[in-house]
């Protein structure tokens, strides 16, 4: 060998720094591969080959979590404190696990003792006495649900069918049997809803960029606001101070005033929201997204200015988050079948 | 060490090309690679969650000042894979961009017969963009700030004129500056708490002196 330029040492030298720069580089850019998700697992039972949730719904009067279990045929409702589960079957099953959300039922809402549960596989609206905790009616729907929310200044439920750019909408009857009453024509959604009984509105996305408000009376669009998403996901609300909140898939997370549409603040992290929650007790905002494998918890003030309380690691997948009265978020875990809970120790923002 | 010792004399052994590189000040230089994602984007906000790396295209020139030393500058672009994108057209929209400028240092290690290796170290200013495309609807987070490197170029010299091989680097710093356009938002503002990103690039690489 025969250096021309400079000794072999320098050359032995620049081997050794590329040999130790590059594995540490790559080290660097695999971090967080395999983190420990944050919070206390919640097993559901018939859960362990993959659940599609596509819903968490916390129900205050219930102190219940209501668990959808797309593919185990199966709606769960687990305790905030206990989390003991009780489990509803009946639904439609399929054995194996797709990994969306599309088999089965996938959202669930409470009126008057019962629930309600929209079920995707057999495109049905099911009945669920609370007391016997059985399936007790069952009525057809006119395409593929997605969320049903009840109104209960209306004695209604409002079901979102995206795939039919519609929401349809049942009133319920003495023996709480829902009956087919009309839907309203949502163009490129509905995506999410929330009920704002305070206004007498339904908010609900359209796929991009905006979000409409439909009066519960007249059945009309009467607003459409844009709502910082290139991709709108999760809803949620302040009803005491308007706030409605956009979750976007990018990661962005938004507050608009309802009361002029206009947004209030916005704030990036993380990135593959899908469904939000909201503690109006706290002022804290949950997002959960597959893309960062994260639970995002953001601090909402008293005049919607959004700002970062929290990052923690969450299962890869997961892409819904709940929040209950007692000081938790709750984060879906699709490929495992189970939720968890994560304690918030943030004090309350809403100052 | 028995190994090494054997590379180093195939290196030996290569047939002996000239290295007029001396004679020829003026080396100009293309990279074309991938850079993956690592550390933050501000308090919160992790690289990879908004891409899984770039490919980039790096051109640079540099001056021979010195026997064993050249100064430079070097303009890199990459275009950013989104994470999260559906449909091949929305990827395509999806596509964010990074752009470099900087100044660099080279030092010319050696030659050893075709074996030119050089480490280049640089500082300067990047401009970076993911977004997020669904339905012809845009969403962009944009970031800029000071950036520095190290690139270690692992060269074979086929010419006086022209050689070839491949480069490992890291760029990273510090973005200060962020900003997000999406529907009914146009906003930037100062990023959140210091954050430490990286780029770890491997790339193939042509240089041309003059």
């Amino acid at each position: 060998m025969t250096p021309t330029g400079s000794s072999p040492h320098a050359l032995l030298r620049l081997v050794a720094l590329v040999t130790l720069v590059a594995p540490a580089a790559l080290a660097a850019a695999l971090a967080g591969c395999g983190a420990t998700p944050a919070g206390r697992p919640v097993d559901l039972p018939s859960g362990a080959p993959g659940i599609g949730f596509d819903d968490l719904r916390y129900v205050p009067s219930l102190h219940r979590l209501l668990v959808p279990g797309g593919r185990s045929g199966r709606l769960y409702l687990v305790d905030p404190d206990s989390m003991a589960v009780t489990t509803i079957a009946g639904f439609a099953e399929t054995a194996d696990f797709s990994g969306g959300h599309d088999d089965g039922p996938t959202s669930a809402d409470a009126a008057n003792g019962r629930l309600y549960v929209t079920d995707r596989t057999a495109r049905t609206l099911d009945v669920v006495d609370l007391a016997r905790s059985a399936i007790v009616a069952r009525v057809p729907l006119a395409a593929s649900p997605d969320y049903v929310r009840f109104v209960s200044s209306r004695n209604e439920l409002w079901v979102t069918e995206p795939s039919a750019d519609q929401i349809e909408i049942f009133t319920l009857g003495g023996d709480g049997t829902p009956a087919h009453d009309a839907v309203v024509a949502i163009p490129n959604g509905p995506e999410s809803i929330v009920i704002d009984e305070q206004r007498g509105r339904a908010y609900t996305h359209r796929w991009q960029a905006s979000t409409v408000a439909v009066d519960l009376a007249t059945r009309a669009i009467v607003a459409e606001w844009p709502n910082g998403c290139a991709s709108s996901r999760g809803i949620a609300l302040d009803a005491a101070r308007g706030f409605l909140f956009a979750g976007c898939n990018e990661g962005t997370a938004v507050v608009l005033d309802v009361s002029s549409g206009k947004i209030l603040s916005t704030m990036a992290r993380g990135a593959g929201f899908d469904v939000i929650g909201y503690a109006p007790k706290l002022g804290h905002l949950y997002l959960a997204g597959s893309s960062c494998a994260c639970l995002v918890t953001l601090g909402v003030d008293a005049a919607g200015r959004l700002s970062f309380l929290d990052r923690q690691d969450a299962p890869a997948g997961t892409h819904c988050a709940e929040a209950d009265d007692a000081g938790h978020a709750w984060v879906c875990d699709p490929s495992a079948g189970r939720v968890l809970r994560v304690d918030d120790a943030h004090a309350g923002t809403l100052r | 060490m028995k190994r090494l010792g054997a590379a180093l004399a195939l290196l030996a052994s290569a047939p002996t090309l000239a290295s007029a590189e001396g004679e020829r000040p003026i080396q100009t230089g293309a990279a074309l690679g991938y850079a993956f994602p690592a550390g933050r984007l501000e308090r919160g906000s992790r690289v990879a969650d908004v891409t899984h790396g770039m490919a980039v295209l790096a051109f640079d020139g540099a001056y021979r000042v010195h026997p064993s030393v050249s100064a430079g500058a070097a303009l890199a672009y990459g275009a950013v894979v989104p994470t999260l994108c559906v449909t091949a057209s929305d990827c395509t929209s999806s596509l964010g961009r990074d752009v470099t400028a900087m100044a660099l240092a080279r030092w010319h290690v050696g030659a050893w017969q075709a074996f030119e290796p050089t480490v280049d170290v640089s500082a300067g200013y990047e401009w970076l963009t993911t977004s997020l495309s669904d339905g012809g609807t845009t969403s962009s987070r944009r970031f800029r700030g000071f950036v520095a490197g190290a690139d270690g170029d692992f060269l074979l010299r086929a010419s006086p004129l022209f050689a070839a091989g491949l480069r490992l680097g890291v760029r990273g710093g510090t973005y200060h500056r962020a900003s997000l356009d999406a529907p009914g938002v146009h906003r930037g503002s100062p990023t959140e708490g210091n954050a430490l990103h990286l780029w770890p690039t491997i790339a193939a690489r042509v240089v041309l002196c003059f």
